[in-house]
Protein backbone atom coordinates (compact mmCIF):
# COMPACT_ATOMS: atom_id res chain seq x y z
CA UNK A 1 0.00 0.00 0.00
CA UNK A 2 2.91 2.14 1.07
CA UNK A 3 4.52 1.66 -2.65
CA UNK A 4 1.10 2.66 -4.15
CA UNK A 5 0.76 5.76 -2.11
CA UNK A 6 4.93 6.49 -3.17
CA UNK A 7 4.02 6.22 -6.64
CA UNK A 8 0.78 7.93 -6.79
CA UNK A 9 2.86 11.24 -5.47
CA UNK A 10 5.60 10.59 -7.54
CA UNK A 11 3.03 10.51 -10.35
CA UNK A 12 1.34 13.72 -9.49
CA UNK A 13 4.01 15.80 -8.91
CA UNK A 14 5.15 14.94 -12.37
CA UNK A 15 1.80 16.00 -13.80
CA UNK A 16 2.13 19.12 -11.78
CA UNK A 17 5.70 20.08 -13.01
CA UNK A 18 4.54 19.27 -16.46
CA UNK A 19 1.16 21.23 -16.35
CA UNK A 20 3.29 24.33 -14.73
CA UNK A 21 6.07 24.32 -16.77
CA UNK A 22 5.76 27.53 -18.38
CA UNK A 23 6.29 26.29 -22.03
CA UNK A 24 4.24 29.36 -23.26
CA UNK A 25 7.07 31.60 -21.69
CA UNK A 26 10.03 29.25 -22.82
CA UNK A 27 8.84 29.61 -26.76
CA UNK A 28 8.32 32.97 -26.40
CA UNK A 29 11.82 33.20 -25.33
CA UNK A 30 13.25 31.03 -28.05
CA UNK A 31 11.51 33.69 -30.62
CA UNK A 32 8.67 31.27 -31.10
CA UNK A 33 5.35 32.66 -30.49
CA UNK A 34 3.59 34.76 -32.83
CA UNK A 35 0.76 35.78 -30.44
CA UNK A 36 3.14 37.43 -27.80
CA UNK A 37 6.60 36.83 -27.82
CA UNK A 38 9.65 37.76 -30.60
CA UNK A 39 10.28 37.45 -33.60
CA UNK A 40 13.54 37.27 -35.50
CA UNK A 41 13.07 36.67 -39.20
CA UNK A 42 10.25 36.02 -42.14
CA UNK A 43 7.12 37.39 -40.62
CA UNK A 44 7.16 41.20 -39.63
CA UNK A 45 5.76 41.07 -35.48
CA UNK A 46 8.72 41.67 -32.96
CA UNK A 47 8.68 41.76 -29.56
CA UNK A 48 5.26 42.65 -28.07
CA UNK A 49 4.33 45.37 -25.62
CA UNK A 50 0.96 44.79 -24.73
CA UNK A 51 0.61 40.73 -24.38
CA UNK A 52 -2.35 41.01 -26.73
CA UNK A 53 -2.63 38.40 -28.98
CA UNK A 54 -1.00 40.36 -32.18
CA UNK A 55 0.68 42.22 -30.15
CA UNK A 56 4.17 43.64 -30.48
CA UNK A 57 5.23 46.27 -32.81
CA UNK A 58 5.17 45.01 -36.20
CA UNK A 59 8.30 46.17 -38.75
CA UNK A 60 6.93 48.79 -41.28
CA UNK A 61 4.99 47.30 -44.43
CA UNK A 62 7.91 48.50 -46.52
CA UNK A 63 10.64 46.94 -45.10
CA UNK A 64 8.55 43.18 -45.73
CA UNK A 65 8.81 44.81 -49.29
CA UNK A 66 12.38 45.14 -49.43
CA UNK A 67 12.35 41.19 -49.92
CA UNK A 68 9.50 40.95 -52.91
CA UNK A 69 8.04 37.61 -53.07
CA UNK A 70 9.22 37.03 -56.39
CA UNK A 71 12.44 37.84 -55.27
CA UNK A 72 12.64 34.50 -53.33
CA UNK A 73 14.73 31.70 -54.10
CA UNK A 74 12.41 29.02 -53.77
CA UNK A 75 8.55 29.18 -53.30
CA UNK A 76 8.37 25.58 -52.22
CA UNK A 77 7.31 24.82 -48.64
CA UNK A 78 10.63 24.99 -46.56
CA UNK A 79 12.21 26.85 -48.81
CA UNK A 80 12.00 30.22 -47.63
CA UNK A 81 11.95 32.04 -44.11
CA UNK A 82 8.11 32.09 -44.33
CA UNK A 83 7.81 28.69 -44.67
CA UNK A 84 10.62 27.01 -43.52
CA UNK A 85 10.51 27.73 -39.68
CA UNK A 86 9.02 25.38 -37.62
CA UNK A 87 9.04 26.90 -34.69
CA UNK A 88 5.88 27.72 -32.74
CA UNK A 89 3.41 29.80 -32.75
CA UNK A 90 0.51 30.62 -30.65
CA UNK A 91 2.44 28.31 -27.94
CA UNK A 92 1.32 25.21 -30.75
CA UNK A 93 2.82 24.07 -33.78
CA UNK A 94 3.88 26.63 -36.85
CA UNK A 95 1.99 24.87 -39.95
CA UNK A 96 4.47 25.06 -43.51
CA UNK A 97 1.67 25.53 -45.24
CA UNK A 98 -1.73 25.46 -45.03
CA UNK A 99 -2.05 21.90 -46.35
CA UNK A 100 -0.40 20.68 -42.81
CA UNK A 101 -3.95 21.36 -41.14
CA UNK A 102 -6.17 20.77 -44.23
CA UNK A 103 -4.99 17.31 -45.25
CA UNK A 104 -5.28 16.05 -41.58
CA UNK A 105 -8.33 18.11 -40.43
CA UNK A 106 -10.31 18.52 -43.93
CA UNK A 107 -11.44 21.78 -45.98
CA UNK A 108 -12.29 24.31 -43.63
CA UNK A 109 -16.19 24.61 -43.52
CA UNK A 110 -15.46 28.93 -43.88
CA UNK A 111 -12.57 31.07 -44.63
CA UNK A 112 -13.28 34.63 -44.27
CA UNK A 113 -10.69 37.91 -44.89
CA UNK A 114 -10.14 40.16 -42.02
CA UNK A 115 -8.57 43.25 -41.45
CA UNK A 116 -7.46 43.11 -38.08
CA UNK A 117 -6.41 45.73 -36.04
CA UNK A 118 -2.87 45.31 -33.78
CA UNK A 119 -1.32 48.04 -31.38
CA UNK A 120 0.99 48.82 -34.77
CA UNK A 121 -1.21 48.86 -37.74
CA UNK A 122 -3.51 46.54 -39.01
CA UNK A 123 -2.66 43.09 -40.73
CA UNK A 124 -4.55 41.15 -43.32
CA UNK A 125 -5.94 37.21 -41.94
CA UNK A 126 -7.91 34.55 -43.29
CA UNK A 127 -9.56 33.03 -40.78
CA UNK A 128 -10.60 29.06 -41.71
CA UNK A 129 -13.73 28.25 -39.30
CA UNK A 130 -14.25 24.42 -38.49
CA UNK A 131 -17.84 24.58 -36.91
CA UNK A 132 -16.17 23.26 -33.50
CA UNK A 133 -16.02 24.67 -30.15
CA UNK A 134 -12.59 25.48 -31.19
CA UNK A 135 -13.92 28.29 -33.58
CA UNK A 136 -14.92 30.07 -30.61
CA UNK A 137 -11.63 29.95 -28.95
CA UNK A 138 -9.71 31.03 -32.18
CA UNK A 139 -11.46 34.04 -32.01
CA UNK A 140 -10.41 34.93 -29.12
CA UNK A 141 -6.64 34.25 -29.75
CA UNK A 142 -7.20 36.11 -32.74
CA UNK A 143 -9.10 39.25 -31.60
CA UNK A 144 -6.75 39.45 -28.52
CA UNK A 145 -9.01 38.90 -25.97
CA UNK A 146 -7.46 35.75 -24.17
CA UNK A 147 -9.66 35.50 -20.73
CA UNK A 148 -8.14 34.36 -17.77
CA UNK A 149 -10.09 31.51 -17.55
CA UNK A 150 -8.62 30.09 -20.71
CA UNK A 151 -5.77 28.97 -18.87
CA UNK A 152 -7.97 27.28 -16.14
CA UNK A 153 -8.83 23.51 -16.12
CA UNK A 154 -12.11 23.48 -15.84
CA UNK A 155 -12.38 25.85 -19.33
CA UNK A 156 -12.62 23.76 -22.25
CA UNK A 157 -10.27 25.96 -24.15
CA UNK A 158 -7.41 24.60 -21.48
CA UNK A 159 -7.87 21.46 -23.38
CA UNK A 160 -7.33 22.94 -26.82
CA UNK A 161 -3.77 24.38 -28.16
CA UNK A 162 -3.32 28.18 -29.66
CA UNK A 163 -4.77 28.26 -33.00
CA UNK A 164 -2.53 27.49 -35.61
CA UNK A 165 -1.12 29.74 -38.45
CA UNK A 166 0.97 30.32 -41.72
CA UNK A 167 1.90 32.96 -44.08
CA UNK A 168 0.51 32.81 -47.22
CA UNK A 169 2.24 33.62 -50.30
CA UNK A 170 0.66 36.56 -50.36
CA UNK A 171 1.63 38.04 -47.54
CA UNK A 172 -1.65 37.18 -45.23
CA UNK A 173 -1.88 34.97 -42.65
CA UNK A 174 -3.50 31.68 -42.59
CA UNK A 175 -5.54 31.25 -39.23
CA UNK A 176 -6.70 27.65 -37.99
CA UNK A 177 -8.64 26.21 -34.76
CA UNK A 178 -6.96 24.80 -31.90
CA UNK A 179 -6.85 21.07 -31.39
CA UNK A 180 -7.82 18.95 -28.79
CA UNK A 181 -5.02 17.64 -26.82
CA UNK A 182 -4.96 14.82 -25.01
CA UNK A 183 -1.69 15.07 -23.86
CA UNK A 184 -3.39 17.89 -21.50
CA UNK A 185 -6.24 15.88 -20.43
CA UNK A 186 -4.09 12.82 -19.19
CA UNK A 187 -2.01 14.89 -17.05
CA UNK A 188 -5.44 16.43 -15.48
CA UNK A 189 -6.43 13.31 -15.03
CA UNK A 190 -2.89 11.77 -13.28
CA UNK A 191 -3.28 15.22 -11.18
CA UNK A 192 -7.03 15.09 -10.25
CA UNK A 193 -6.63 11.19 -9.75
CA UNK A 194 -3.43 11.66 -7.68
CA UNK A 195 -4.87 14.19 -5.52
CA UNK A 196 -8.14 12.53 -5.28
CA UNK A 197 -6.38 9.50 -4.05
CA UNK A 198 -4.35 11.28 -1.64
CA UNK A 199 -7.39 12.71 -0.42
CA UNK A 200 -8.96 9.54 0.32
CA UNK A 201 -5.91 8.12 1.61
CA UNK A 202 -5.92 11.12 4.18
CA UNK A 203 -9.84 11.21 4.73
CA UNK A 204 -9.67 7.09 5.58
CA UNK A 205 -7.05 7.83 7.56
CA UNK A 206 -9.14 10.49 9.56
CA UNK A 207 -12.32 8.55 9.95
CA UNK A 208 -10.37 5.51 10.99
CA UNK A 209 -8.36 7.33 14.00
CA UNK A 210 -12.01 8.91 14.93
CA UNK A 211 -13.23 5.29 14.83
CA UNK A 212 -10.64 4.17 17.39
CA UNK A 213 -11.00 6.96 19.48
CA UNK A 214 -7.80 8.73 18.27
CA UNK A 215 -5.93 5.69 19.16
CA UNK A 216 -3.65 4.73 16.37
CA UNK A 217 -4.03 0.87 15.53
CA UNK A 218 -1.86 0.75 12.97
CA UNK A 219 0.47 -1.95 14.30
CA UNK A 220 -2.46 -3.55 15.84
CA UNK A 221 -4.19 -6.79 14.34
CA UNK A 222 -7.84 -5.71 15.69
CA UNK A 223 -7.82 -2.65 12.83
CA UNK A 224 -11.13 -3.42 11.62
CA UNK A 225 -13.24 -0.53 11.66
CA UNK B 1 -4.34 -65.89 5.23
CA UNK B 2 -3.75 -63.00 7.74
CA UNK B 3 -5.11 -59.87 6.82
CA UNK B 4 -2.54 -57.04 6.95
CA UNK B 5 -3.21 -54.82 9.08
CA UNK B 6 -1.96 -51.15 7.89
CA UNK B 7 -1.03 -48.56 9.98
CA UNK B 8 -1.77 -45.07 9.23
CA UNK B 9 0.68 -42.22 10.23
CA UNK B 10 -1.66 -39.40 10.90
CA UNK B 11 0.29 -36.05 11.49
CA UNK B 12 -1.79 -33.68 13.29
CA UNK B 13 -0.44 -29.96 12.41
CA UNK B 14 -2.13 -28.74 15.96
CA UNK B 15 -3.15 -24.55 15.08
CA UNK B 16 -1.12 -22.34 17.04
CA UNK B 17 -2.82 -19.03 18.49
CA UNK B 18 -0.79 -16.35 19.51
CA UNK B 19 -2.11 -13.20 22.00
CA UNK B 20 1.20 -10.48 22.08
CA UNK B 21 -0.16 -7.69 24.26
CA UNK B 22 0.52 -4.77 27.02
CA UNK B 23 -3.30 -4.62 27.76
CA UNK B 24 -3.77 -1.78 24.97
CA UNK B 25 -5.62 -2.74 22.20
CA UNK B 26 -4.00 -0.65 19.87
CA UNK B 27 -0.61 -2.34 21.07
CA UNK B 28 -2.06 -5.99 20.75
CA UNK B 29 -1.20 -8.13 18.40
CA UNK B 30 -2.51 -12.03 17.44
CA UNK B 31 -0.65 -14.63 15.62
CA UNK B 32 -2.10 -17.65 13.54
CA UNK B 33 0.66 -20.25 13.12
CA UNK B 34 3.24 -17.35 13.76
CA UNK B 35 2.23 -14.93 11.32
CA UNK B 36 0.58 -11.74 12.77
CA UNK B 37 -3.16 -11.25 11.65
CA UNK B 38 -4.83 -8.49 10.56
CA UNK B 39 -8.60 -7.28 10.17
CA UNK B 40 -9.14 -8.74 13.42
CA UNK B 41 -12.99 -7.72 14.55
CA UNK B 42 -13.35 -9.50 17.44
CA UNK B 43 -11.95 -12.51 19.50
CA UNK B 44 -13.07 -14.74 22.30
CA UNK B 45 -11.19 -17.60 24.04
CA UNK B 46 -13.44 -18.81 27.03
CA UNK B 47 -12.07 -22.42 28.18
CA UNK B 48 -12.48 -24.20 31.16
CA UNK B 49 -11.94 -27.68 32.95
CA UNK B 50 -15.14 -28.45 32.31
CA UNK B 51 -15.13 -28.66 28.74
CA UNK B 52 -16.07 -25.28 27.85
CA UNK B 53 -14.20 -24.28 24.68
CA UNK B 54 -15.29 -21.34 22.56
CA UNK B 55 -12.37 -20.06 20.50
CA UNK B 56 -13.65 -17.61 18.19
CA UNK B 57 -12.25 -15.51 15.81
CA UNK B 58 -14.12 -12.41 13.68
CA UNK B 59 -12.09 -10.83 11.18
CA UNK B 60 -12.40 -9.52 7.89
CA UNK B 61 -10.96 -11.42 5.21
CA UNK B 62 -8.59 -10.48 1.95
CA UNK B 63 -12.35 -10.55 0.07
CA UNK B 64 -13.65 -7.97 2.74
CA UNK B 65 -16.21 -10.56 3.44
CA UNK B 66 -16.54 -10.52 7.69
CA UNK B 67 -15.98 -14.57 8.75
CA UNK B 68 -16.56 -15.78 12.23
CA UNK B 69 -14.45 -18.69 12.94
CA UNK B 70 -13.80 -21.24 15.95
CA UNK B 71 -9.74 -20.66 15.26
CA UNK B 72 -8.71 -23.43 16.87
CA UNK B 73 -10.90 -26.11 14.62
CA UNK B 74 -12.48 -24.58 11.76
CA UNK B 75 -9.86 -23.83 8.47
CA UNK B 76 -9.48 -19.80 8.77
CA UNK B 77 -9.89 -18.91 5.26
CA UNK B 78 -8.82 -15.48 3.71
CA UNK B 79 -7.03 -14.30 6.45
CA UNK B 80 -4.90 -11.26 6.55
CA UNK B 81 -1.30 -11.08 7.67
CA UNK B 82 1.04 -8.45 8.23
CA UNK B 83 4.82 -7.78 9.00
CA UNK B 84 5.02 -7.94 13.02
CA UNK B 85 4.78 -4.56 14.07
CA UNK B 86 6.14 -4.68 17.10
CA UNK B 87 10.33 -5.90 17.76
CA UNK B 88 11.76 -7.84 20.08
CA UNK B 89 12.70 -4.83 22.23
CA UNK B 90 9.01 -3.75 22.37
CA UNK B 91 7.84 -7.25 22.75
CA UNK B 92 9.94 -7.74 25.82
CA UNK B 93 7.42 -5.13 27.63
CA UNK B 94 4.47 -6.81 26.62
CA UNK B 95 3.29 -9.90 27.56
CA UNK B 96 2.60 -12.83 24.79
CA UNK B 97 -0.27 -15.81 25.80
CA UNK B 98 -0.30 -18.81 23.68
CA UNK B 99 -2.41 -21.27 22.49
CA UNK B 100 -1.66 -24.78 21.13
CA UNK B 101 -3.72 -28.09 20.95
CA UNK B 102 -6.51 -30.02 18.18
CA UNK B 103 -9.63 -27.90 19.68
CA UNK B 104 -10.52 -29.60 23.22
CA UNK B 105 -9.45 -29.01 26.76
CA UNK B 106 -7.71 -32.18 26.96
CA UNK B 107 -5.20 -31.97 24.43
CA UNK B 108 -4.70 -27.47 25.08
CA UNK B 109 -1.30 -26.01 26.23
CA UNK B 110 -1.45 -22.71 27.41
CA UNK B 111 1.55 -20.98 27.91
CA UNK B 112 2.75 -17.42 28.71
CA UNK B 113 5.60 -15.76 27.71
CA UNK B 114 6.99 -19.24 27.07
CA UNK B 115 6.27 -20.71 29.98
CA UNK B 116 3.62 -23.32 30.07
CA UNK B 117 1.05 -23.06 32.10
CA UNK B 118 -0.55 -25.83 34.81
CA UNK B 119 -3.09 -25.88 36.80
CA UNK B 120 -5.92 -24.01 34.88
CA UNK B 121 -9.36 -23.91 35.58
CA UNK B 122 -10.37 -21.34 33.23
CA UNK B 123 -9.09 -18.83 30.65
CA UNK B 124 -11.24 -16.25 29.61
CA UNK B 125 -10.25 -13.09 26.86
CA UNK B 126 -11.89 -11.08 25.13
CA UNK B 127 -10.97 -8.38 22.64
CA UNK B 128 -13.00 -6.35 20.51
CA UNK B 129 -11.72 -3.67 17.94
CA UNK B 130 -12.68 -0.34 17.90
CA UNK B 131 -14.79 1.69 18.73
CA UNK B 132 -15.92 -0.57 20.79
CA UNK B 133 -12.46 -1.34 22.17
CA UNK B 134 -13.05 -4.35 24.54
CA UNK B 135 -10.32 -6.04 26.06
CA UNK B 136 -10.30 -8.61 29.08
CA UNK B 137 -8.09 -11.11 29.72
CA UNK B 138 -7.92 -13.23 32.81
CA UNK B 139 -6.53 -16.70 33.82
CA UNK B 140 -7.91 -18.73 37.24
CA UNK B 141 -5.80 -21.16 38.55
CA UNK B 142 -5.82 -23.86 41.25
CA UNK B 143 -3.15 -23.17 43.82
CA UNK B 144 -2.00 -26.31 45.38
CA UNK B 145 -4.31 -25.64 48.55
CA UNK B 146 -7.54 -26.20 46.29
CA UNK B 147 -8.18 -22.77 46.33
CA UNK B 148 -8.81 -20.36 43.09
CA UNK B 149 -6.64 -17.19 41.90
CA UNK B 150 -7.54 -15.33 39.26
CA UNK B 151 -5.09 -13.13 37.36
CA UNK B 152 -5.49 -10.93 34.74
CA UNK B 153 -2.97 -11.89 31.78
CA UNK B 154 -1.75 -8.54 29.81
Amino acid sequence: MKLVQKLSVISMLAAVLVLVAPTDVLAQRRGGGSFGGSRSFGRSYSTPSSGRSFGGSRQPYSSRQSQPYGSRPSTRPGASPFYGSSRNTFGGTRLNSSADYTSRYGIPRKSEQQRMATPNGTANYTVNRYGGISDGFMMGYVMGSIPWYYSMPFHPAYYYSRPYTTVNPDGTTSVYPGTFQWGTVFFMLILVGGGGYILYVWLRGKRRRALAGGLDMSRSSFDNM
Amino acid sequence: MQPTRLWFVVVSLMPELSIESNGRIENTAVYYNGEQLRGIKELLLNIDENGTFDTILSYTGENGRLFTKNVMKDMLEGLQTREPSFSEEEARSMRLLTISGEGDVESTIVSIDGNEQFGIVSLYLHIVAPPESTIKAEITYRENDGTMTTEGIF
